[in-house]
């Protein structure tokens, strides 16, 4: 089976620190990874693999740094790996991207099962994963946090919702976006670094896919960061000190004079 | 020069705070009264829940010192106070009537270039090395004459990033990166110390030399007294036990290592290192201790390989984390273990470019190829989540066996772990292992084995079920201890010697060599304001 996972590189958002004066983040010594919820999907997709056989394939769009992220992603497991680049596809929003993955998909031809992680750490989103099945017609399991069957027509999957666990069969081929307790993703051995390192990656532009060139990039994005700032404080705080019971006491109090107890 | 001469400290600010009642401070304050070791000062037969009544907390060196003089005006004893991560109990305020805690020291740090050319960082007692880590990573320090050109950093890198600067100087703290950047001995450029008479002493390195044996410490009444600097026997492998003192030294070691007997660091200056452009980070596991030493001795020799850390599990300290995996706080790490791996040895090494990266990828296939290790059978990664993610696994023995002491404590309160802390030369290494691994296996006692290998600093924690082992298990290490001082060694490689590792000293050194250090401490502090029962026993 054909596997394609797709993943990010982003700025690693737990290193943000946010300028208090000017209320701006700082970017200085912010380093670009691997989305930390691809690391999921990633095992998935090569768990699968060891149990099927096949070949997974980390796909990523971003500018040619990010061909890191393809590389550590075969490090942890992938067969190969392919990074959409060129200024064409700059600037796209999660309708663009999720156009432009699944033309890639398409490309390949023989990919029978796609698995992204939840979300992105920096957009947080989650719109990628369920916009390319959209985008390539086909059904989609979204939040999953246990693969239950995998047979060649049809995979069978439990996902998390708000009101509890819901199991489907969807048919293949399909798209699964997957949460963490799926699995206990593999950290790479120095073999496998040393194969991802050295190993292939390819590069694909805007004339490696069939699309509507009019839906790549910031062009085809119908949505547009117009600002980023730090929302102003909201409401009031209130501190209670002195000592713990008597605390306790207060907290309850006004809990209950806004009905909240 | 080779006379220190501290200056009467100026006016105080506005923002100290003083908190007063042994009540009071008993019940809201008592995270002051103990480290991370078993000592606590609450309750103990000789401890400070009678007579200690004031914890200050000031905001500058001149707060500390205003602290210090009203302090002796009474005929009191100070504790100092850091982030009490120490696990020798130097933080503990036995003995003491006053605390002075230096949490709110800490100004914003400034970095610049030092007369020499390299960038150093000026700094607060009270800023945490994750707090130093932080704003020189994110660039939010003061930069005078502008920011670097390149990325520096602090190298020091203590295994609990909470511990306060301050007291990382005063205990001359070392990491893992020891074993490459040395402990933080070498990278002190100037000291802003409190004496122990309340005055403040500005000692930048190089400014106040021995002349030889001499050196000499100006009283407040302009008289003279003074220091005899013998020439102690010390190891040369990384030691932290007792003063710094060799002929012709620089005072400002003095300070280094003293555990707040000799003065209080206020500020430091420290010296800055190049990040290193890329570093790769490898968690190998091996079948055991012979082929972890084999593959150490290798690493070190090998001439495209210079590991900026080499750390150490043994076979039970992974036994133990298997066993307590879903306890444990590394528990994904432990999930992830390949099941034949029983112990691991953990390589830190740095590269400009891939064209080094081949070689370093060349070198260490050699190296395993050598002692005949599968190098599928490791985790490897380039980023500091990686190592992160790897530290958890070696930093989640000491956490494991310190769960398990408390769960035996409940039951036995008298007992606690038996931690070793000894280094020797790295010739002496496979003796000295090979007297653990004898010993201890004769001894029936638990124990897990990890640590610092690459320095020869292996620790040995011993954890007891009865008062029994536990006064077997202490009597093992003081064993331990006379072998390592026969091999070259020290008693206290890291953790230093606080109030709980006092008899260790006496293992090191001769009583004319503990004579010519109390000397030291009584001719600078002849009240015995500072850490009484740090050290040396009170008198």
């Amino acid at each position: 089976m054909h596997i394609v996972v797709c993943i990010k590189h982003v700025p690693d958002t737990t290193e943000l620190r946010i300028d208090a004066d000017r209320g701006t983040l700082i970017r200085e010594g912010v380093p670009s990874i691997l989305n930390p919820p691809d690391t999921f999907a990633i095992e998935a997709a090569a768990a699968l693999r060891d149990q099927l056989g096949g070949y997974v394939t980390a796909l990523s769009m971003g500018p040619a740094q990010a061909e890191a992220a393809v590389r550590e992603a075969v490090a942890r497991g992938c067969d190969g790996g392919i990074l959409l680049t060129g200024s064409a596809f700059a600037g796209a929003d999660t309708w663009s991207t999720s156009y432009t993955l699944a033309c890639a998909v398409r490309r390949l031809g023989d990919v029978r099962l796609v698995i992204c992680g939840k979300q992105a750490i920096d957009g947080d989103t989650a719109q990628v994963g369920p916009g390319l099945a959209v985008h390539l017609g086909w059904p989609q399991a979204t939040y999953v946090r246990r693969i239950l069957e995998v047979g060649n027509e049809a995979i069978v999957a439990e996902r998390l919702t708000d009101l509890g666990n819901e199991t489907l069969r969807i048919q293949l081929p399909s798209v699964l976006t997957v949460l963490k307790d799926l699995n206990f993703p593999r950290l790479p051995s120095l073999v496998s670094q040393m194969r991802a390192r050295r190993g292939p990656i390819e590069r694909w532009g805007p004339g490696d896919i069939e699309g509507d060139a009019g839906q790549f990039g910031l062009s085809g994005s119908p949505t547009r960061v117009v600002r980023v700032f730090t929302p102003p404080p909201r409401g009031k705080c209130v501190l209670w000190e002195g000592e713990p019971e008597e605390t306790a006491l207060k907290l309850a109090q006004a809990l209950k004079e806004k009905r909240l107890l | 020069m080779n006379e220190l001469a501290p200056r009467p400290p100026g006016a105080t600010g506005t923002d100290y705070r003083k908190v007063t009642g042994a009540e009071k401070i008993r019940q809201a304050y008592a995270e002051y009264l103990h480290d991370e070791s078993r000592l606590c000062a609450l309750g103990d037969a000789e401890g400070a829940a009678g007579g200690l009544g004031v914890i200050h907390f000031p905001t500058t060196a001149e707060e500390v010192a205003g602290a210090v003089r009203a302090a002796r005006r009474a005929g009191h004893r100070v504790a100092i106070s850091g982030a009490r991560t120490g696990i020798t109990g130097a933080a503990v305020p036995l003995n003491a009537e006053e605390i002075i805690s230096l949490e709110r020291i800490k100004p914003k740090p400034v970095a610049r270039r030092d007369e020499q050319g390299n960038w150093a960082v000026r700094v607060g007692a009270g800023t945490t090395v994750a707090e130093l880590t932080d704003a020189l990573q994110h660039g939010l320090c003061e930069y005078p004459d502008g920011k670097p050109d390149h990325p520096v950093f602090y190298p020091v890198d203590t295994t609990e990033t909470s511990a306060q600067v301050g007291g990382t100087v005063a205990t001359n703290a070392s990491g893992a990166r020891t074993f490459s950047y040395g402990p933080t001995r070498r990278w002190v450029n100037w000291l802003k110390v409190v004496t122990p008479d309340g005055r403040i002493l500005e000692l930048r390195r190089g400014d106040v030399l021995a002349d030889g044996h001499r050196l000499f410490y100006r009283r407040e009444d302009g008289s003279h007294a003074e220091l005899h600097i013998p020439d102690l026997p010390m190891p040369g492998t990384k030691h932290t036990a007792g003063y710094h003192l060799r002929p012709g030294m620089d005072a400002i070691e003095l300070f280094i290592g003293s555990e707040g007997t000799l003065g209080i660091v206020a500020e430091a200056e420290l010296r800055l290192a190049k990040k290193p452009a890329n570093r790769l980070f490898l968690t190998q596991f091996v079948s055991g201790p012979d082929v972890a030493l084999g593959l150490v001795r290798a690493c070190k020799d090998h001439p495209r390989l210079s590991p900026l850390a080499l750390e150490y599990i043994g076979p039970r300290s992974m036994g133990l984390l298997r066993a307590m995996g879903r306890e444990s706080a590394a528990y994904v790490e432990v999930a992830r273990l390949p099941a034949d791996a029983r112990a691991a040895l953990y390589v830190e090494v740095a590269f400009r470019d891939e064209e080094e990266l081949d070689a370093i990828y060349a070198a260490l296939g050699d190296v395993l190829a050598a002692e005949g290790v599968d190098p599928a059978h490791s985790w490897a990664g380039f980023t500091d989540r990686d190592m992160e993610e790897m530290k958890r696994l070696r930093h989640a023995v000491p956490e494991t066996v310190n769960g398990i002491i408390g769960r035996r404590k409940s039951e036995v309160p008298e007992l606690h772990k038996v931690g070793t802390d000894m280094a020797v030369p790295d010739e002496s290494l496979g003796a000295m292992m090979k007297v653990y691994d004898e010993r201890l296996e004769a001894s029936g006692l638990d124990f897990v084995i990890f640590g610092h290998i690459g320095d020869g600093h292996l620790h040995v924690n011993i954890l007891p079920k009865t008062t029994a082992e536990l006064a077997q298990a202490e009597a093992l290490y003081a064993d331990f201890a006379a072998e390592a001082v026969r091999l070259g060694g020290s008693v206290a490689a890291e953790h230093g010697i606080g109030r709980i590792k006092k008899r260790f000293l006496a293992i090191q050194y001769s009583e004319e060599d503990l004579a010519a250090m109390r000397a030291v401490k009584d001719t600078l502090d002849p009240a015995g304001t500072l850490n009484p029962g740090v050290l040396f026993d009170r008198r």
